[in-house]
C-alpha cells in the first residue's frame, strides 16, 4: 500500500463504518439509509455508488451480486464487505484521530470541554 | 406502484454497464417503501436522486456524445452567426437551391446503401456502447461520406445550372443591376452543399476514431 493510500477521507470512513456496523446486509440501499440516519449524510445514491467503487479499486472492500427481489423490479443487489486492508486502514484512521485528540480541550459559550 | 418511467430511463441511459443493476433496483427499492406512506415525497425523491445521479455520470459515460454534440451546436452556431453579421439572414434562404441540393443526395445515398449500414451510422453518432467489427464501421462511416459527397457534387451541378441560366438570360443593358442577386441564388447550393459536407466530415471523423481504437 502506498503512502497516499493509508489516508482515508470521512466518507470513506462512513461508509466503510457503515459497512462493518450492516454485516452480512450492507448494499446501496442500506448503506444510504444509514448514512442519513446516523450521520445525516443523505447523500445520492450515485455519489455512494461511486465512492464505493473507489475503495473496491483501492482493495479495502470487495463486492458480489446478491439475489434478486420484486420490489427492486427484478434487479440484483450488490453486496458489499471490508477486506482485511480495508479493516486496517480503518484502524489506522482511527488510531489519528485519536492521537490528534488526545489532550485536547475547547470552551464552548457555557462550559470547557476535554477530551 | 412504479418509479417515475421517465427519470428510470434516463437513469438507465446515463448509468455505466455494471452499476445499472444495483442502482436502479436500490432506488425502486427505497422509492416503494416511501411511496407506501407518503407518494408525492417519494416522486420528489426519486427525481431528486434520479437527476443528481444520472448528471454526475452523464459526463463520464456519453462524453464522446455531449463533446459531438457540442461540436455541431458550436459549428451551427458560429454559422448562423456569420449569416447574421453579414446582413439579413434571408438572403441565405433560398428553397428550390436546397430541392436542388439535398433530396437527390439523399434519395442516391439510400439507393446506394443497405438498410443496416444506415441504420448503425446514425446509432453510432447517439450510442456510445454500440459495438460493431471493423466492416460494419467502415460500411456506416462510408455512408456519410456518400451523402456527403453526393451533395458537393449536387452543390456544384446547381452552381453550374445557376451560371448557364444566368449566361443565357441576362442582358447587356441590366447586367450590373441583376448580376449579383443572380449570382447569389446560384452559388447557395454550394454553400448548402459545404455546409452539409462538413456535418458529414465531423460524423465521419467520429466513426474513423472507432475504427483506429479497434484497431489499437
Amino acid at each position: 500500500m502506498s503512502d497516499k493510500e493509508k489516508f482515508l477521507g470521512e466518507f470513506e470512513q462512513f461508509v466503510l463504518l457503515s459497512i462493518l456496523k450492516l454485516g452480512e446486509n450492507a448494499y446501496g440501499s442500506t448503506i444510504r439509509q444509514l448514512l442519513a440516519d446516523a450521520v445525516e449524510r443523505d447523500v445520492t445514491i450515485g455519489a455512494l455508488y461511486t465512492t464505493l467503487e473507489r475503495l473496491e479499486k483501492k482493495g479495502l472492500l470487495t463486492s458480489k451480486v446478491g439475489e434478486v427481489t420484486p420490489e427492486r423490479g427484478g434487479r440484483a443487489k450488490k453486496y458489499f464487505k471490508l477486506t482485511a486492508q480495508g479493516q486496517n486502514a480503518l484502524k489506522r484512521s482511527k488510531e489519528a484521530l485519536t492521537n490528534m485528540w488526545r489532550g485536547l480541550s475547547f470552551s464552548t459559550p457555557n462550559k470547557v470541554c476535554s477530551i | 406502484m412504479n418509479p417515475p418511467r421517465l427519470l428510470e430511463k434516463f437513469l438507465h441511459w446515463t448509468l455505466p454497464k455494471d452499476l445499472k443493476d444495483p442502482v436502479l433496483g436500490d432506488l425502486a427499492e427505497e422509492y416503494l417503501s416511501l411511496a407506501k406512506h407518503t407518494p408525492l415525497k417519494a416522486n420528489y425523491w426519486y427525481a431528486r436522486q434520479a437527476l443528481r445521479t444520472g448528471l454526475q455520470f452523464l459526463f463520464k459515460t456519453k462524453r464522446g456524445l455531449i463533446m459531438f454534440l457540442l461540436g455541431i451546436i458550436v459549428f451551427v452556431g458560429m454559422t448562423l452567426m456569420a449569416m447574421v453579421m453579414s446582413g439579413e439572414i434571408m438572403m441565405f434562404v433560398n428553397v428550390p437551391s436546397f430541392l436542388i441540393v439535398v433530396p437527390p443526395a439523399l434519395i442516391l445515398t439510400f439507393a446506394s446503401s443497405e438498410k443496416q449500414s444506415r441504420s448503425n451510422a446514425f446509432r453510432l453518432l447517439f450510442r456510445e456502447n454500440l459495438h460493431l467489427n471493423k466492416a460494419e464501421l467502415n460500411s456506416a462511416k462510408h455512408i456519410f461520406t456518400t451523402f456527403g459527397n453526393m451533395n458537393m457534387l449536387m452543390g456544384w451541378i446547381g452552381v453550374i445550372i445557376g451560371a448557364i441560366a444566368m449566361a443565357s438570360n441576362i442582358e447587356s443593358e441590366v447586367f450590373s443591376h441583376t448580376f449579383g442577386p443572380a449570382f447569389a441564388v446560384c452559388v447557395l447550393t454550394l454553400l448548402y452543399a459545404l455546409l452539409i459536407k462538413a456535418l458529414c466530415y465531423a460524423a465521419e471523423a467520429k466513426i474513423q476514431f472507432k475504427i483506429i481504437n479497434l484497431a489499437s
